[in-house]
Parts: C-alpha cells; sequence; structure tokens
C-alpha cells in the first residue's frame, strides 16, 4: 500500500537551471513544483523542466506551468518543457492547447540547444 | 423419530429389584412347563405299555386261534376217514363181496363211488388175497398186484382197516392215499382187502379255506411227507419231531422247511395219526395284532403331538405377556435415565412417546406437550396395521383432548368423531385411554393418551400410565426452564455480535455463530467487521476463553475496542496490540484480525494464538494458510512483537475466519480439522457459513463448544470503486494508485484507464477546492461502477458550495479536462454540496465469475 515516490532535483547546466520531477505532480505537489521553479532560476538564461519521468499531470501541474512560464517570461527567461515519456500523460497538453505556449520539446537536448 | 436407548444392566453392573423379580418368574414359568411337559411324556409312556401289553394279547389270540383252526381240521380228517372206512367197511359187507362175485361188485363200486367223484376220486377196487385186483370201479382197470404195497401187508397182518401213507398211485399214476379195509366171507374168513383212492390235490386248495385262516395248511403223513405239497419231505426233522412228541399245539421258530420266522400250529389227528399243521411265517400270524398296536401307538403319538402342542401355546402366551409386563418395568426404569438427558420439551416428548409406545404394543401411543408456546401431538406404535393412524392429526388431536380431562377411558363407540375407527377401519380399536400431565401451576402440561385395542386397562396398567405422566412433570419443568436459559443466553450471545456486516456486490460477509448444543451461559466467541470510509475492511474473529458473564464482559470490550481502533488504524497488527491493552483481565485470548484493501488488491493480517484464517483463491485454486503474522494466545504468554504479513488478493475466492470450536475436537488434532477445512475450501466454491458447519458436522461430528466463523466471499471485479477522502489533496495519489488497480482489474488498457484517473482527480480537485474555501471538513465522497452495458459513470461529491468561475481561469483547465476525457459531464450544485457526474463508455465490462471447475 505503497504511494508511488515523488522526487523533484534541480541542476545546472551552463546558463540553463534543469528542474527534474519524477512522479505525480497533482494538487498536492504542484506547488512544490512552482515554488522549485521561481526559487532555482537566479541568473540564468533558461529554465528546463523536466518531465520525462513524470507518471501523473493534473490541471495544477498545468495551472501551475503556466504560472511560471508567465513569471519567468516577465524576466525574460527562456522556459521550456520536456514531454513526460508517458503518452498517456503528454496527451494532456495536448488536449489543453498547451504544447506550443509552453514550448513542449521531446528530449532535454532539444531544450537546451538555443 | 428415536428411540431411547434401553438401559441394559449387565453383569457387571448392579442388579435392580426389577431384573431380580424378572429373573424369578421367568424361572418358575420354565418350571412349570417342564412339569407339564414331563407330565404328558409319562402318561404317554404308560399308554404305549399298556400298548404293548395288548399287542401281546392279541398275539396269544392268534396264536390260539390258529392252533383252534388246526385242531378243528385234525378233526375234520378224523371224521373224514372215519366215514370212508365206515363206507369201505360197509361195501365189504355186501352181497357181491361176501359171495366174491367180482363182476358185481365192480358194478357195485361204480354205483356207489362213480369213477373221478368223492369221496374215492382215486378209485375203488378190491384185491383178493394175493393181491391181485379183482374188481374196481374204473372201467379198464389193470391188473396189477399190490401184494408189495404197505397198506396191502398192513391190512392182511391186522385184518383191520389202514390208511396209507402218501404214495403214488399205479393205476391214475398220481399222489394218492389208500384207504384200505379187510373184507371176509360169511365164515369170517379174510377174503381180500377193499381199496380206495383219494387224490391229494383236491385237499386243502378251495379259496375259503384260506379266507377262513386255513391258508398255509399242511398234512403230514407217518412218512413225514408233506400230503399237500407233492408228497415231499418235511426238511425240519427236529421241527417234525417235537411235534409228534406234543401232539398238539403251537411253536415259534423255523417253520417245516427249515427257514423263517414262523408260527406253526399243530394237532395230530388219531385215525390216520397224520399231523395237522398251519405254518405260517409270525408277520402274517400278527398281522391284524401288529395293526391295531400300531393304530394305538399313532393315537397316543397324536394325543401326545396335541397336548405339547397346547402347551406350548399356552406358553408362548404367557411369555409374550411377561415380555410386555417387563418391558414395561424396563423402560419404566429406563424413564428416567433417559429424562435426566432431555433438555427440551420435544426430547422429554420423544423419551416419553418411546416408553409408553414400548410398554403399551397393542395400542398407539399419544404424547401431547406444549412446545415453544405450541401444543405439539405426537404418535408411535409398535402395531403394523395403526402406521396411517400415528400420522391422522386429527384422531391424535382428538385423543389428546380427551386425555386432558382424564384419567380416564373413552369408548370409541361413544365418540362421534372416532367411532370410523371402530367400525370401518377394521383397524379393532375400541377405546382412548388417557391421562393428563400435571403442570407446576396443576393445568395439564400435556397428556398422555393410548388409542387401544383393549376396551379396558387393568390397574397395573393405569399405574404405569400414571408414573410415566409424573416423571414428565419433573423432566418439562426441568426442559421448560432450560429451554428459557438457553434462549437468553442465545439472546445476550446475538446482542454481541453484529446486527450486519459491511458487505457490499463483489465483497459478501457472512458471519454465523452457533451456540454449544448445551449451552445455557454466553460463550466468548465473536467476530466483526468494520469497513472504513477508504474501502479498507477490517474482518475480525476471536475467543475468550470460559463462559458466562465474564467471559462475556471480556468479549463485548474486546469487540468495541476492535470498532474503534478499526476505523483509526489501517495495520492489523496495531489493532490488536491497542485490543490487547484493553484486555486486562486474566482470561485467555485469541484474536485474528485480516485487513483487506479490496481495491488496492492487497491483504495483511496478524494473528494472536488463533487458528489461521484460510484463503482460498479460484483462480490458482489453492488454499492459501494465513499463519504468518502469528503470535501466542495472550494469557499464555505477553506477546513481544505483533507481527503482521501481507500477501495480493486474489479476484475471486473466499476468505474464512473461525474460532477452533469449528475443528476441535476431543481427541483429536487440530491440525486435521484445518486440513479438513482446506480441503472443503478447495473442493467447493460460495460456501455459506452454515453449508461449513454442515460439512464439518458430517465429517468430524457436532462441535463441542461454541463457533463463531465469518467468511468473506470475493468478487472483486464486480466491486464498486466506493470510498471518502478527508478534503486533503495529499490523499489523491494514493486514491489514483488504488483507482488504476481498481480499472486493471475491470480490463481497461492503459491509456484510457489513464484518463479516467485524471478526470476522477479532477473532479476531486475541484471538490477539495471547495471544501478548503468553506473551511469545510467534510469528505470528498468517490464512487465509481459500470452500468453492466459499457458505460462507467463516476460520482464525485463534496459537502460546499460551488462557485462558477471563468472557464479561462485555472479551475476552467480542470473542468475543460474532465469534459474532454469523459463523454458527459455534469455539475450539480446544491445547498449541501457539490456533485460531479461523469460517464463514458469503455471497451471492457467485467466478466461474470466463470462457472467453477467440475470436481
Amino acid at each position: 500500500m505503497n504511494d508511488p515516490p515523488f522526487e523533484l532535483r534541480s541542476s545546472r547546466v551552463a546558463d540553463a537551471v534543469v528542474v527534474t520531477i519524477v512522479g505525480e505532480i497533482d494538487m498536492a505537489t504542484a506547488p512544490e513544483v512552482a515554488q522549485a521553479i521561481d526559487a532555482g532560476h537566479d541568473g540564468a538564461s533558461r529554465v528546463v523542466v523536466d518531465l520525462t519521468d513524470v507518471t501523473f499531470l493534473d490541471s495544477s501541474a498545468l495551472n501551475a506551468l503556466v504560472h511560471c512560464q508567465k513569471s519567468l517570461a516577465a524576466e525574460d527567461v527562456a522556459f521550456r518543457v520536456v514531454s513526460p515519456s508517458d503518452r498517456a500523460v503528454r496527451n494532456v497538453f495536448d488536449i489543453t492547447h498547451l504544447t506550443g505556449p509552453l514550448s513542449v520539446v521531446e528530449s532535454l537536448d532539444e531544450a537546451l540547444t538555443p | 423419530m428415536s428411540r431411547p436407548r434401553r438401559n441394559r444392566i449387565d453383569g457387571a453392573g448392579q442388579r435392580g429389584p426389577v431384573d431380580v423379580l424378572q429373573r424369578d418368574s421367568a424361572s418358575v414359568r420354565r418350571w412349570l412347563v417342564a412339569a407339564a411337559c414331563a407330565a404328558v411324556l409319562l402318561l404317554a409312556g404308560i399308554s404305549i405299555v399298556l400298548a404293548w401289553r395288548q399287542y401281546d394279547d392279541a398275539k396269544g389270540q392268534a396264536r390260539t386261534d390258529l392252533r383252534a383252526r388246526v385242531t378243528a381240521v385234525a378233526a375234520l380228517v378224523d371224521t373224514s376217514f372215519a366215514g370212508q372206512i365206515g363206507t369201505l367197511t360197509s361195501l365189504g359187507r355186501s352181497e357181491p363181496a361176501l359171495a366174491e362175485r367180482p363182476a358185481d361188485l365192480s358194478a357195485l363200486l361204480r354205483r356207489v363211488n362213480p369213477p373221478g367223484t368223492a369221496p374215492f376220486t382215486g378209485g375203488m377196487g378190491w384185491v383178493d388175497r394175493r393181491g391181485i385186483a379183482r374188481a374196481s370201479n374204473l372201467p379198464q382197470a389193470k391188473t396189477a398186484s399190490v401184494a408189495d404195497r404197505g397198506y396191502f401187508k398192513a391190512v392182511l397182518a391186522t385184518r383191520k382197516p389202514y390208511i396209507s401213507a402218501g404214495l403214488v398211485s399205479r393205476g391214475v399214476k398220481q399222489p394218492v392215499i389208500v384207504v384200505a379195509v379187510p373184507t371176509f366171507d360169511p365164515r369170517g374168513k379174510l377174503t381180500g382187502v377193499l381199496a380206495g383212492g383219494i387224490l391229494l390235490r383236491t385237499v386243502g386248495e378251495s379259496r375259503q379255506a384260506l379266507d377262513l385262516g386255513f391258508g398255509n395248511l399242511q398234512l403230514i403223513d407217518r412218512d413225514g411227507q408233506l400230503l399237500l405239497g407233492g408228497l415231499t419231505h418235511v426238511q425240519n426233522a427236529p421241527l417234525l419231531e417235537r411235534i409228534r412228541k406234543l401232539g398238539s399245539g403251537v411253536v415259534s421258530g423255523d417253520g417245516f422247511d427249515g427257514s423263517g420266522d414262523d408260527v406253526v400250529a399243530f394237532a395230530t389227528s388219531r385215525v390216520p395219526g397224520w399231523v395237522t399243521a398251519i405254518d405260517r411265517p409270525a408277520s402274517s400270524v400278527y398281522a391284524s395284532a401288529r395293526h391295531a398296536f400300531f393304530l394305538e401307538l399313532g393315537s397316543v403319538l397324536a394325543g401326545v403331538l396335541l397336548v405339547l402342542a397346547i402347551l406350548a401355546f399356552v406358553t408362548h402366551r404367557a411369555r409374550r405377556n411377561a415380555e410386555i409386563y417387563n418391558e414395561r418395568a424396563r423402560t419404566w426404569s429406563g424413564l428416567s435415565r433417559t429424562l435426566a438427558s432431555a433438555s427440551t420439551p420435544s426430547q422429554v416428548a420423544d423419551a416419553v412417546l418411546a416408553s409408553v409406545t414400548a410398554s403399551f404394543p397393542n395400542a398407539v401411543a399419544i404424547v401431547g406437550v406444549e412446545s415453544h408456546g405450541r401444543p405439539q401431538v405426537r404418535a408411535a406404535s409398535r402395531m403394523v396395521r395403526a402406521r396411517r393412524l400415528v400420522e391422522n392429526t386429527r384422531v391424535l388431536e382428538l385423543a389428546a383432548k380427551l386425555a386432558a380431562s382424564g384419567p380416564r377411558t373413552v369408548a370409541l363407540e361413544s365418540e362421534p368423531e372416532l367411532r370410523d375407527l371402530h367400525t370401518k377401519t377394521g383397524r379393532g380399536m375400541r377405546a382412548v385411554h388417557g391421562l393428563p400431565i400435571p403442570g407446576p401451576d396443576g393445568e395439564p402440561a400435556g397428556t398422555i393418551a393410548l388409542l387401544s385395542t383393549a376396551a379396558r386397562l387393568d390397574q397395573s396398567e393405569w399405574a404405569v400410565l400414571r408414573s410415566f405422566a409424573d416423571q414428565s412433570t419433573r423432566a418439562l419443568e426441568r426442559a421448560w426452564r432450560f429451554v428459557q436459559e438457553h434462549e437468553l443466553a442465545v439472546r445476550l450471545q446475538r446482542s454481541f455480535l453484529p446486527e450486519r456486516l459491511p458487505s457490499s456486490t463483489g465483497l459478501e460477509l457472512a458471519g454465523h455463530y452457533l451456540a454449544g448444543a448445551d449451552a445455557v451461559e454466553v460463550g466468548g466467541d465473536w467476530y466483526d467487521a468494520v469497513r472504513r470510509p477508504d474501502g479498507i475492511v477490517h474482518l475480525c474473529v476471536g475467543d475468550v476463553s470460559g463462559k458466562g458473564i465474564g467471559a462475556a464482559t471480556v468479549m463485548s470490550r474486546q469487540r468495541h475496542t476492535f470498532e474503534v481502533y478499526a476505523h483509526d488504524l489501517v495495520s492489523p497488527a496495531e489493532i490488536i496490540r491497542r485490543m490487547l491493552r484493553h484486555a486486562g483481565g486474566e482470561e485467555m485470548i485469541t484474536i485474528a484480525v485480516v485487513t483487506l484493501d479490496p481495491y488496492g488488491g492487497e491483504l495483511a493480517y496478524s494473528c494472536v494464538g488463533h487458528p489461521p484464517p484460510l484463503l482460498a483463491g479460484h483462480d490458482t485454486a489453492e488454499v492459501v494458510r494465513l499463519d504468518q503474522g502469528s503470535a501466542p494466545p495472550i494469557g499464555v504468554a505477553v506477546p513481544v512483537d505483533i507481527v503482521e504479513a501481507r500477501l495480493p488478493l486474489p479476484e475471486r475466492g473466499e476468505l474464512l475466519l473461525y474460532t477452533d470450536g469449528l475443528i476441535e475436537r476431543r481427541g483429536q488434532n487440530i491440525e486435521d480439522g484445518i486440513g479438513l477445512l482446506e480441503e472443503l475450501l478447495g473442493s467447493e466454491r460460495s460456501l455459506t457459513p452454515d453449508a461449513i458447519l454442515e460439512r464439518v458436522g458430517a465429517a468430524i461430528g457436532r462441535p463441542d463448544d461454541d463457533v463463531a466463523l465469518l467468511m468473506l466471499s470475493l468478487d472483486l471485479p464486480r466491486l464498486a470503486f466506493e470510498l471518502e477522502l478527508p478534503a486533503d489533496p495529499s490523499m489523491l495519489r494514493g486514491m489514483r494508485r488504488r483507482l488504476r488497480a481498481w480499472l486493471a482489474r475491470r480490463g481497461l488498457e492503459d491509456g484510457e484507464a489513464a484518463e479516467v484517473v485524471l478526470a476522477v482527480s479532477e473532479a476531486c480537485n475541484n471538490a477539495i477546492e471547495h471544501a478548503y474555501r468553506d473551511n469545510g471538513t467534510g469528505p470528498v465522497r468517490v464512487r465509481l461502477d459500470g452500468d453492466g452495458a459499457g458505460t462507467l459513470r463516476v460520482v464525485v461529491d463534496d459537502q460546499g458550495t460551488w462557485r462558477e468561475q471563468a472557464p479561462t481561469g485555472d479551475r476552467g483547465r480542470g473542468i475543460g479536462l474532465m469534459e474532454h476525457l469523459m463523454e458527459s459531464t455534469d455539475i450539480q450544485s446544491g445547498l449541501h454540496g457539490t456533485r460531479v457526474t461523469l460517464e463514458r463508455r469503455v471497451q471492457a465490462e467485467p466478466e461474470p465469475e466463470p462457472a467453477p471447475a467440475a470436481t
């Protein structure tokens, strides 16, 4: 009766900040994600949110990402989202038409390419 | 209906006065019968002896008769020869003879005795002194000389008449005897011999002679020749000698032919000196005597047999009567013992009925008692012809009613409703005899009645009935008390058990409590089940040692503790730990707790000192013994570590929790009992607790002790997903995990399932948001179920208030997702909360449970 783990890591690659998330992002964890993105981008020109290992994503997560993207754009920091590897999870971006606005890309490399 | 065990008293045990009486009367009866038999045989013996003597007399008579006949024959011979000599003598004195004129004499002879006629069938003739035949009655007589013949010589020598021995005639060449007389001239000078021959074959052959008892007549001449037997000589010379010496008489022994067991009667004729005899086999002589003897013997034997038969019949009757009395005495003494173990009014009635039936074999026994507030009448009989009668409720009830105002006898003829029994059916019933069983308050507590072939009962029979009634009174009183106490105990016990169990489709629970057969006290076994709002189900079975109010108190406390902690805790080990903290007392307690997550598909359990619960999975056809999470019972040792074990839940199967009373029997290993249960669960699906009790009872007998059973039937694919969440976002992750497992069990593909999970999660997000906003703590209810036709329906309820928001806001995205993922989305807000209803067609529906494999 153990729930799947939730992990959140932040790392720097050149001038980019990569926030890696493992597990489920929902109403309970979305605030943590938003906070991690907000807190870790000082001096970075790009923030990449790596969702490769995310297994669940709901509207709370999307709201958080949209919120971050807006505030980063205001500070002129580029924002990229690496698509979840699970197709069912990835579909959420398409359904909500956020693939473009959130700059969802297929891989971390692509996200780091200027 | 079972008859009470008859209490036999064997040699090793005590002998009651009843048995002594039975033995003594039986031995007296045996002596009487033996004496009567001896007397009959003695009389028969005397009769036989008398008959024998009569037989002897008859034999003597037969001999005397025989002798008389012989004597008569001898006299006849004498007379006959005297006559013939007379005839010849007078012929010798006739004119021609005196004148010695042969021709005239021949003519005379022919005239007196024509040839071939009696008496001288062998011819007559006259010879002169030289032996030359001179005259004859035969036409062409040869003139042969007879000078050499004995009779000629004898007559010449003696000058007297003479009768020859048997000889063969020279004239007719046949055996003859010759009668000869001398002839004289007028001067008295011997002139010759006049002789006549008698042919022997004409003597003694007539039928009349045989009929008159002259058969086997023998004439023996001087030379010992049998004249009637072709002139053969008597072979048995000593016999002949003896006869000649005695003259006349009867002798037994060998006959004339020297052989055989003969009787010979004899007499001697004076004239020719012959012996006349009748020589016959003894059997023929004594035939009529023997006949009479056997007739006599036969009638004596027939008489004896008749008397013995009468004796046997009388003895049989006496024995039968004695048996009835003995049976009565035996049942009477046995009844009190049988009644002592009868604990219900029905058992009392059965015992009394069996005793009455045994005591009155010629009647239908009827016993009426009140049981569970209703009058009951039962009947039995040893009479074959009354077989139908014992089922005739109308007759039985009427008889019982008549008995209630007894003791009395009612003739059937005087009862219009019962008259038929006497007249029509030919069962030969004549009367109802009955009396009430007195109750403690003076009112009849029941009735004993006999529908009998006897018109009246004698005093001893009434005494038997009265004693049955008295014994019944006491036994019924005891039985009613017992029943009341038992019912009280059962009611009390039920109050300690849950009124209803949290069953739902796909997860059926059935509990059963069986009080020990004789229990009038509350037992310490119990079961309970709690379904938590999050869908987790705790099952518990426990056993507090001992009985009565002490054990019941501990049990009741244990159960309440369980219910309280079961709502708060998920871990079975932790629940038990808390329960034991509240146990306290001296009693030994065993507990088993099994916790199921029916959505997540997992099971955890923990036991202290309890027989292992059994889990049978239909898909694996395997019975798992839940014996990993065990500890010794509390009270025996303080459990140091209460461990918990887990395993996956089968989709379909049974889980059985029980107390040791189910399988523990005196003198049997409890392991065997558990093995039996495993076998039972493995071989048969969907057993009810009743069925389990029945099967176990059939295999190892009824439980000695109380039994608590809790049975869970799982059919997870049919189970609806239904739970309550606290309004806390951190609870959602767990809910989703369990929902995924539930959806997978219903056959949804991963992608489809993920979409449903997302939609449900969004609905929950909404609900939690409302709850937060209004500072409410009300739960969020989630329910998913198929409609059986391919549509999945989701309902999420909260107790907050919905507020419309612009669809472009953050919340709008969630609703948009739901609407996109599901085919219909309906949001209803009211004063007491909001209900979101989502529907979507899914590809798979749970299949019905496959038919159980043939066993």
